[in-house]
């Protein structure tokens, strides 16, 4: 028993993913612009997550879920791993925290627009 | 090993198929939610009877009701549930609002499985009286349900 509950707090202890977040207050209200690659993409419901390698720094990058890619006239494959990708937003309000939730992004010079009410 | 079992969930055909989804998703939320308005409205109607309102009405009518609409919901809500889990289970599994839900779930359901089994409440049912005990039990799971309520929702936040 004792090593069971032992072996599920080091098993929830080693989880670093956090989910993707709804809405904006988790947010600072001022826009970064983050450069890089991807190295992997979990897109989707209910919401995209992809991990980009910014010049040596992992960087966690937030998109829509279907419905607003697709508004966006973003499909999956254009954030498949390798693609180089510019992902304009808003940051995590805790500045430790490397991650962004996207506004625009910028695929091959093309710009797609998640948020048209947000500038 | 668990995480690793979590990653082939997340990889797999049923997995891909709800995240990748523009209808199928909406729909099994819509079902979590249908099972969610009947598991909590009908253990809150309940509890708010044992606490001592609507006292003209039988315990044993308002229990004949929503102890059906109660089991009905949590089946609802645990199946649909499971599904939207299945989308992104390695995330869920990292998520502390989502375990802690989820170990409250066990304690709510454990509550009332003790309650419904006693014999006080079948002496509650059989005479439309009932004590502190049940009152409390009861207490205690109208605060556990909201809870958990509340924490479900704030999975999407934090």
């Amino acid at each position: 028993m004792n090593r069971w509950l032992l072996t599920l707090s080091i098993f929830l202890l080693s989880f670093t993913t956090a989910l993707a977040h709804h809405g904006w207050r988790w947010t600072s209200d001022t826009n970064v612009e983050v450069i890089g690659v991807i190295e992997s993409a979990t897109l989707g419901n209910p919401h995209g997550v992809l991990i980009l390698d910014v010049e040596g720094q992992k960087w966690t990058a937030e998109v829509g879920q279907p419905w607003r890619n697709q508004r966006a006239g973003l499909k999956d494959e254009m954030m498949s791993k390798g693609t180089e990708i510019t992902i304009d937003g808003q940051r995590s309000a805790d500045p430790k925290e490397l991650r962004v939730k996207a506004e625009r992004i910028v695929i091959d010079g093309k710009r797609y627009v998640l948020y048209p009410e947000r500038n | 090993m668990i995480l690793e079992t979590a990653e082939l969930i997340q990889q797999s055909g049923l997995a891909q198929l709800l995240r990748n989804s523009l209808w199928l998703y909406p729909l099994v939320n819509t079902g979590h939610i249908l099972g969610i308005i009947l598991l909590v409205g009908s253990t809150l109607a309940i509890d708010c009877r044992l606490l001592g309102l609507w006292a003209r009405v039988k315990l044993q009518s308002v229990a004949t009701v929503f102890q059906t609409l109660a089991i009905t919901g949590l089946i609802l809500t645990a199946l649909f549930g499971l599904l939207l889990f299945i989308a992104r289970p390695v995330d869920y599994l990292g998520s502390d609002v989502f375990l802690t839900k989820l170990a409250l779930i066990v304690v709510a359901l454990t509550n009332a499985f003790i309650l419904r089994n006693s014999n006080i409440w079948k002496t509650a049912l059989s005479d439309n009286n009932w004590g502190f005990q049940v009152k409390a039990q009861a207490l205690i799971s109208l605060m556990l349900w909201l809870t958990i309520l509340f924490l479900g929702r704030l999975i999407a936040y934090r």
